[in-house]
């Protein structure tokens, strides 16, 4: 155990090297200069300049890379274009809204997820399968940005919803908090909610085929005992992986549901970003999502292996 | 060699006398009867392919006509599926769009099955160091959540059909990547591999002619997955503007200008354009579900 974790957070660095490196690159590989391409009509080469030094793209790109890495590694994340306040100020604003989204995401995730996958392996082929299998399938087929569209046209036309329009933190009014957020996560969480579904049917399905399964069967146990104490358990191990893969994607959800519902999170920070091609900004949201994702990851592979005696053991 | 004792031998030497055309619908037929649900899906997407390619025989206008008929309902004035807000007809902008996923779709995933095929097989036939190095760089690629590198590229290099497929196709590559690698090395320690190379045959016809055709089943399903998953993509990315920029028609874009400020008036501007890519991904992951059944017999009955 201790030299698969060992091996496992070593493999993590060089990737993560290689992670720093890209998002270095983003804004040195843009076609042309981007300090040019930010000038536009106000160009001069004293302008731009001065915006290289700002930007952080003067000099040779190892001394580049590396002042970048220090100042990265001491939290500081350069300044907006725009606004010219740290960037690092702007999302210790903006984090709150997308953690707050994605847990809940993840969570109605598992709640829709987890119920319906095990009902659906309990009776395979039943035609309560059948109906929930295929509300799996148009779940992972639905973009969420047209649910919610779709949300927000019908709740409006009869209901007369609106979600509020500024927001609320939930510390400050959970009512209000809680209006804007429900709705998002729970559209959000279809995609994340199928996947669950799907997999623990699958796994529920194979571990039920199990020897030991039938011995329990034999000895007499009922039905819900064998399905929570022998089935259930076994099955769900390889599902925590999928909350890794859930990471990413909800992360990835967070970028369309802010910005339908306009919640001032990072993802929607992030569109408006590369809209007006606040660079800074755009690497900064970039670097840490991918660390955030390798994190998780990491927590999850160590959570599985302490879970699966297989490899707790070897 | 003819002296066929059982009826199935039987079977097919009746057919093979009735020609390649029966045999092939009979084929067909079996496939509908044992994955209905994959043969719906490559119906819809034979319908797609029908439809792009015919879009300015099959569509009423031009998409980007505009018209005095604005925001009329659906079957009104001679408008299939209703018009937006510039008169524009939505059925034949729907049809364009299908020409716009189509082509963003299939060349990116072209392109990332490309560089996949080439990284993933390399990295694992070569092993050892090579391989080490090369996962650690999928690795980060697949660290970062797809939307937001996708959004963060288009910053880079703007928006546009040339920039999406390349940024679509070379991000895409990666988690393909790791698949086919792991195709590989599932028969790499193969004594029929071993055989080639004893015999002499260089690393590049060892893969050429052996380790491809071998992991043609995994390559199969996930050009399938990858249709649809890029397809999603374009149409997410078009949605928040940063993907095929107007006038031009994708389904993602025209949920975004026009299904957006005028659907509460206007519903249809919001449902035909969902309902067309639901519809689409939808039919490549059963495709790729039913081609993963079929293709794997150990997976039979999984799902």
């Amino acid at each position: 155990m201790a030299k698969y974790v060992a091996r496992r957070l070593v493999l993590t660095v060089p990737s993560l090297a290689i992670v720093t490196v890209i998002v270095f690159s983003l804004v040195r590989i843009v076609p042309g200069s981007l300090a040019v391409a930010l000038l536009g009509d106000d160009y001069s080469k004293e302008a731009e300049a001065k915006l290289n030094a700002e930007l952080g793209l003067d000099g040779a790109l190892p001394v580049q890379y590396v002042r970048w890495l220090r100042d990265l590694s001491q939290g500081d994340l350069g300044a907006s274009l725009l606004d010219r306040r740290p960037v690092g100020e702007l999302l210790a604003k903006r984090a709150p809204v997308t953690i707050q989204l994605s847990l809940m995401t993840l969570a109605f995730a598992m709640v829709i997820g987890l119920p319906i996958g095990l009902v659906s392996a309990l009776k395979p082929n039943s035609p309560a399968d059948f109906v929930l299998r295929s509300a799996a399938i148009f779940g992972l087929a639905a973009p969420s940005f047209w649910l919610a569209t779709l949300f927000l046209v019908y709740a409006a036309n009869w209901f007369g919803y609106s979600p509020p329009i500024f927001y609320a933190a939930p510390w400050s009014d959970l009512g209000t908090n809680l209006q804007m957020m429900l709705w998002p996560a729970l559209i959000s969480s279809v995609v994340g909610g199928a996947v669950i579904m799907r997999m623990t049917r699958a796994m529920m399905l194979e571990v039920i085929r199990e020897d030991y399964i039938r011995t329990a069967y034999a000895k007499g146990l009922t039905q819900s005992y064998i399905v929570i104490r022998h089935a259930l358990r076994n099955a769900l191990i390889p599902v925590v992986t999928v909350f890794g893969l859930s990471v990413a994607n909800i992360l990835s959800g967070s970028v369309i549901s802010e910005t339908v519902f306009g919640l001032p999170g990072m993802g929607r920070l992030l569109v408006t970003s590369v809209l007006a091609r606040d660079m800074p900004v755009v690497q900064a949201i970039t670097i840490i999502s991918a660390a955030v994702v390798m994190l998780v990851n990491i927590g999850i592979d160590l959570t599985y292996a302490y879970l699966d005696p297989r490899l707790r053991y070897s | 060699m003819r002296q066929a004792t059982t009826v199935g031998t039987l079977e097919v030497l009746a057919l093979g006398d009735r020609g390649l055309g029966a045999r092939l619908l009979r084929r067909v037929g079996r496939f509908a009867r044992r994955q209905p649900l994959g043969f719906i899906g490559a119906v819809i997407i034979a319908l797609l392919m029908f439809v792009a390619a015919g879009a300015p025989l099959i569509a009423p206008s031009p998409p980007d006509e505009i018209s005095t008929d604005r925001l009329v309902g659906p079957g009104q004035r001679g408008h299939l599926l209703g018009t937006d807000s510039l008169g524009r007809d939505v059925f034949s902008r729907v049809i364009y769009g299908a020409r716009v996923s189509i082509t963003v779709g299939f060349l990116a995933v072209g392109l990332s099955t490309t560089l996949a095929v080439v990284i993933g097989v390399t990295s694992g036939y070569a092993g050892g160091w090579a391989d080490a190095i090369v996962q650690r760089f999928v690795d980060a690629l697949m660290a970062f959540p797809g939307l937001v590198l996708l959004v963060a590229l288009v910053a880079v290099f703007g928006p546009g059909i040339t920039q999406l497929v390349l940024i679509l196709g070379v991000v895409g590559s990666a988690g393909n990547a790791r698949v086919f690698r792991s195709a590989v090395l599932a028969i790499r320690s193969n004594a029929y591999l071993e055989a080639c190379v004893g015999l002499g045959a260089s690393p590049l016809r060892v893969i050429v002619r052996h380790v491809l055709p071998n992991i043609f089943a995994p390559m199969m399903i996930s050009v399938t997955v990858a249709l649809g998953g890029i397809i999603l993509a374009e149409a997410g990315l078009s949605f928040l503007g940063l993907g095929v920029p107007p006038p031009a028609a994708s389904w993602g874009n025209m949920l975004s200008v026009d299904g957006r400020r005028f659907m509460l008036t206007a519903p249809w501007l919001a449902i035909v354009p969902g309902i067309a890519i639901t519809l689409v991904v939808f039919a490549f992951n059963m495709l790729g579900d039913a081609l993963r059944d079929v293709l794997d017999p150990r997976l039979r009955g999984r799902r």
